[in-house]
């Protein structure tokens, strides 16, 4: 008897030694509006959700129309930082891929400097944020552990991208961990498409789709798109991941079969006016009915919508969301990741409940 | 192009070093009467191909037109707003300071067209605060003692400002430097910038403390827009109101200025900000009208959020014209279907000189859809942004008719203008008589010695050459001469999308009159043939070069007029084509159509050898050369030799079929002599194996065929494993077997290896057997361990 206690209780303590520790997850929000106040609703979300980490753009990088120079295409303004407390700011940058195109050595440098400068520039307008303060040694300061650079790199831009992101590295104090977006065919292929040199990555789940294709059911998102970029990538990404799925939604304008606006922020009795609008039932097998046929000229958010345009809503579902997280829970993410949610906007928040948010991120591992 | 012939000159590396450089001479000279043959005007401008990409569609391409940029006024219009031709804008309209020029106008124009303008230019804009001083104190000096400061002397705008006592004019300018700081873009777009509201609201009152001092009329309109500038730039919205309110009643409006139209858009964009969007709309609509210098800024800036802003906008408008102006912008925000907008404009103002730029925006949109052929979209992927043909088609009928309305109601400003483009959209609905007799009639209307009527000629004159292109009928007996003669002509130059034009018209109509070789050849390169070769195409090819009056080819050839050379070209190109999918005495037939002396010119391979590294690009000599009907030649008969053999049991069967085994294998796309059946291969393609074996390849309508199917060099190692008498030989094709094998996984969209990587693939079991025989029946033979020596992957295998 005391022989099968002891080999059951070695068998049982090499089992605990060898099994995976559960993974300690945090929710995350993007702010990815270029004015920062947050509404009352964001920040009950905020506040429900237990949510730590504001993901918020800072400023857009690419080509000025004007001058034709690499330069700020918009920078946050912050009118109200009401609501921010106990929530530490991560600052992201969008650069565009056309900025690496033709890029030398000297001029990723000067770029790099410049991005920290605008960083430190729109930081300030928020109180105690500060990118030399350690977070660990100013308890209860505004600040920051992390910046996130967001660029959707190819082939022909990667190394420009990448020293970037290395010189921006070294120059950034110590105790700042760069992090970076990595698409899923990124994570698919990091062989043929490269691993940024960062500290962490933050998978983006969502714009599966070919948003050009008028027959597309959903570009945002649909969990076969998904298993697609799943099935067959490496067991163990290169560096730790977080990621962010989708909470938004948009209303894709084609006209004679080609994409011509993405309308956002809107209503949800727009299409409700049927002198105007039509539901479209004639493309694929569209039961869920969010197509429909511009019947008579008409403006929509400022774009002029002609007849016979045709316009697709696309927008995720609470289940789409509960089905795609578990599809994603099966990526290789950091020990503790951070689900983040894109957007913390309240126009597109109202399918989801905080309670349902709370289940999302907590499928993923137990919070921290 | 280059690299396909560079293909075929690679080859030469396998003979010997005489028939090397003959070889090489030889082959250069039918490379470059070949290459040449098809592109006899070599300086033809036409757009850039792209074939490193290894994908089609990779420059954006919109569709050709046809349209001659000078047939619109340029100044005048709205055009830069509604067409896109090219960079032609940026280069003759924006890169021009509309607004500098305008003021600069006016101020000559306030002085009777007496200073000179570069004069006026430097005062305005250039002389300093001090230098403006001098000038202040010159013209306030009645003795006209004082003299002007040493830049300005000779300056005659300084000079009639002195001497007329102008002060009013330098006090202002001076205000309006200190006000510059304020309402320009400063230093670095990195560092933002926030108004300094302080300083700018001292500058406002100064400004309307000088405002009410000043007299001329002039100048105090100069004062009241400083002033709302400042406002607006300070982002005070209601201040900026409320001062234009205030100022510019005072101001006497009875001489029209740019000024006005100036102030007015601050006005616009602080209702904007205050969400008076209607009121604004309806000042931008304004700007956007009279002022040239502030159109652009006025068109970006017009936003109608909803239908409420539309109704309330238009209510606004105190004339017709003005909302004539309204759905103008309206119809500007798009590109499609503006028909009804001009129709509305029409009615309202049928003089309305936009109207013929929203006509030439309109027809720009058809060109994208009517000059498109099958070829095209091969060449270009599906049209960008393009309505579609269906509604093309109602949206062609709508505008013709339109525009005969138009010309029937004599009341635009530019008939001969509507005259023309009622013939261009003839073309385009393909009734090329019409559009004939349109062109004539067109054409009696102008004045050959006016410059813009010249310009109407010289687009009817492009015109007439695209109705000629879409008129070369293909079964005709000489339609290349028909398309060489128009490369001929001036116009053909003029614009550089007449080249491509033509060899996708061209190509498309062969292919609709069932010569799918000769569409190949009209709107590709030679080397698309060898791409993904089509034996419908090539026999098309081989008819038209066998026939006693081959007039393409020959016509194609120019200077080397050797139908034999071109015919063993097509030959080799078909054979080697029946080659790579197995059909190795089809090959033959086909090779022995060439003629003895072009088969001394064909290049040779040596396929038979045993060679067990995986690089493709490897030194081999041997002095078994062999061109492509001598190796099938052979083949055929090792295998007449292994079944005999394996007949009579004797232990050289499986040395046959081993060798047989090798040669498929060293010519597919795994093997060194992967040359001799095929004739283009992307080492790309390794990492997209699994998508052939027909890749996407920018420049082939077809793609590019890769031989990654090796299961018939494969079936040969197992016939020769199954005949080995000797465990030698039979370790030899048991590992030549796993080969395939390991290729084969290779290929399978489960595979997740990709070249480069240090990790050694592992195979699934099926693809294991031969493997799995090595291991099992083999380590005892000299080849097994010179294998695991030489190879790694091996080694890892076999432990």
């Amino acid at each position: 008897m005391i022989r099968i206690c002891c080999a059951f209780l070695i068998v049982s303590l090499l089992v605990a030694a060898c099994a995976k520790p559960e993974k300690r997850a945090a929710p995350g929000f993007y702010y990815w509006k270029t004015n920062f106040k947050l509404s009352s609703e964001d920040c009950l979300y905020l506040n429900e959700t237990k949510c730590k980490s504001l993901y918020v753009k800072f400023l857009d990088i690419g080509i000025s129309p004007e001058t034709g120079q690499m330069a700020p295409l918009s920078q946050l303004s912050v009118s109200d930082t009401t609501g921010l407390a106990g929530i530490k700011i991560i600052p992201c940058v969008f650069m565009m891929n056309r900025v690496f195109h033709q890029i030398n050595a000297e001029k990723i440098d000067w770029l790099a400097g410049k991005t920290i400068n605008a960083i430190q520039k729109i930081g300030a307008h928020f109180p105690g944020f500060s990118l030399d303060k350690n977070p660990e040694t100013h308890n209860g300061a505004q600040t920051t552990n992390e910046i996130q650079i967001d660029c959707d790199w190819t082939t022909g831009t990667r190394d420009a991208y990448f020293l970037f992101l290395k010189k921006l590295k070294s120059a950034l104090p110590a105790h700042l961990r760069l992090s970076a977006t990595i698409r899923l065919h990124q994570y698919k292929f990091p062989e043929q498409t490269g691993v940024p040199p960062v500290d962490r990555g933050m998978l983006m789940c969502y714009n599966t789709g070919d948003i050009d294709n008028p027959n597309e059911e959903n570009s945002i998102l649909q969990p076969k798109d998904v298993r697609k970029y799943l099935n067959g990538a490496p067991k163990n990404y290169p560096i730790a991941l977080d990621i962010v799925l989708p909470l938004f939604s948009w209303a894709l304008v084609y006209r004679d079969d080609a994409l011509w606006k993405i309308i956002t922020d809107l209503q949800p009795d727009t299409f409700s006016d049927t002198t105007k609008f039509k539901p479209n039932l004639n493309v694929g097998d569209d039961t869920e009915n969010h197509r429909y046929l511009v019947k008579k000229g008409n403006f929509l958010n400022a774009y002029y919508l002609r007849a016979g345009d045709l316009i697709r809503i696309e927008g995720i579902s609470p289940a789409l969301l509960q089905e795609t997280a578990a599809l994603a829970a099966q990526t290789d993410l950091a020990d503790d990741p951070v689900i983040a949610f894109f957007e913390l906007d309240a126009s597109n928040l109202h399918p989801f409940s905080p309670q349902l948010l709370n289940s999302v991120w907590q499928s993923f591992g137990t919070p921290h | 192009m280059a690299k396909f012939w560079n293909t075929a000159l690679s080859r030469m590396r396998h003979l010997n070093i005489f028939s090397r450089s003959i070889g090489r001479k030889i082959l250069l000279w039918s490379v470059c009467l070949f290459g040449a043959s098809f592109f006899p005007f070599g300086s033809t401008p036409q757009p850039e191909k792209v074939r490193d990409g290894n994908c089609s569609g990779t420059q954006s391409f919109y569709g050709y037109t046809f349209l001659y940029p000078d047939i619109i006024n340029k100044s005048a219009a709205y055009a830069p707003f509604f067409l896109k031709w090219d960079d032609y804008y940026d280069k003759v309209f924006f890169k021009a300071d509309p607004q500098k020029k305008e003021n600069i106008e006016e101020w000559v124009e306030r002085f009777c067209d007496q200073p000179d303008t570069a004069h006026v230019d430097f005062v305005v804009y250039k002389a300093s605060s001090s230098m403006l001083s001098g000038l202040r104190d010159a013209a306030a000096d009645k003795t006209k003692k004082t003299i002007l400061p040493y830049s300005l002397a000779g300056n005659t705008f300084a000079e009639m400002i002195a001497i007329n006592g102008c002060t009013e004019i330098p006090e202002y300018l001076m205000y309006a430097r200190k006000c510059e700081p304020y309402v320009t873009a400063q230093g670095d777009e990195w560092e933002g910038s926030q108004p300094d509201n302080r300083a700018m609201q001292d500058l406002i009152k100064e400004g309307l403390g000088r405002f009410e001092e000043t007299s001329s009329q002039f100048i105090r309109l100069r004062y009241a827009y400083q002033i709302v500038r400042l406002a607006h730039y300070a982002k005070q919205w209601q201040q900026t109101v409320d001062l234009y309110n205030f100022l510019m009643p005072k101001v006497d409006r009875k001489k029209p200025s740019i000024i006005f139209f100036w102030t007015l858009g601050h006005l616009a964009g602080a209702l904007q900000k205050l969400g008076k969007y209607p009121e604004a709309a309806y000042r931008y609509a304004m700007v956007f009208r009279f002022c040239a210098s502030k159109r652009a800024q006025a068109y970006r800036s017009f936003r109608i959020r909803n239908d409420q802003d539309w109704n309330a906008t238009v209510k606004l408008c105190q004339s017709d014209a003005e909302k004539a102006t309204l759905f103008i912008l309206r119809a500007g925000g798009s590109h499609t279907h503006a028909v009804e907008d001009m129709q509305t404009v029409y009615e309202l103002d049928p003089s309305n000189p936009q109207l013929d730029i929203l006509l030439v925006s309109e027809v720009q949109e058809l060109e994208k859809i009517y000059l498109r052929t099958r070829i095209t979209d091969q060449k270009h992927g599906a049209a960008i942004g393009a309505i579609n043909r269906q509604n093309a088609a109602q949206h062609l009928l709508d505008l013709s008719n339109f525009v005969r309305r138009v010309i029937r109601d004599k009341q635009t400003p530019n008939p001969k203008l509507w005259r023309c483009m009622i013939g261009y959209l003839e073309l385009l609905s393909g009734d090329r008589y019409a559009a004939e007799k349109s062109f004539d009639r067109a054409e009696d209307l102008l004045n050959k010695r006016e410059g813009y009527d010249q310009n109407l000629q010289k687009q009817i004159d492009i015109w007439r050459l695209v109705l000629a292109i879409v008129s070369i009928n293909p079964a005709s007996e000489f339609p290349d001469d028909e398309a060489f003669r128009i490369r001929s002509y001036a116009v053909f130059k003029t614009n550089p999308y007449f080249e491509p034009f033509l060899q996708d018209w061209l190509s498309a109509a062969y292919a609709a009159t069932k010569h799918p070789g000769k569409a190949l050849l009209a709107a590709y390169e030679p080397s698309a043939l060898g791409l993904n070769p089509n034996l419908e195409a090539l026999d098309d090819l081989i008819k038209v070069a066998s026939s006693d009056n081959p007039v393409f080819l020959e016509k194609a050839m120019m200077i080397d007029t050797n139908p034999a050379r071109i015919r063993a070209r097509l030959y080799d190109l078909k054979g080697a084509y029946l080659m790579s999918i197995g059909q190795p005495e089809a090959a033959l037939a086909t090779f022995r159509n060439i003629t003895a002396s072009e088969q001394a010119l064909l290049p040779q391979f040596s396929p038979f050898r045993e060679i067990t590294g995986e690089r493709i690009n490897i030194p081999v000599t041997d002095t078994l050369l062999l061109n492509r009907r001598q190796i099938l030649e052979k083949i055929l008969e090792y295998e007449f030799d292994a079944k005999a053999a394996s007949a009579e049991k004797a232990p050289v069967a499986a040395w046959y079929y081993y060798l047989i085994g090798l040669a498929y294998y060293n010519m597919s796309y795994f093997g060194y002599e992967w040359e001799a059946m095929d004739f283009y291969r992307s080492g790309y393609n390794w990492n997209r194996l699994a998508q052939g074996p027909v890749f996407p390849l920018a420049g082939s309508p077809a793609g590019n065929r890769e031989n990654t199917d090796v299961s018939l060099a494969l079936s040969y190692f197992e016939k020769a494993l199954y005949e080995a008498q000797n465990p030698e030989l039979a370790a030899r094709a048991a590992f030549m077997a796993a080969r395939c094998q390991q290729k084969a996984w290779f290929c399978t969209p489960e595979c997740r290896y990709r070249p480069g990587s240090k990790l050694i693939p592992t195979l699934p079991d099926e693809y294991m057997t031969y493997y799995n025989i090595m291991r099992k029946n083999y380590t005892g033979t000299a080849f097994y361990g010179q294998m695991v020596k030489e190879c790694k992957w091996f080694a890892a295998y076999m432990r």
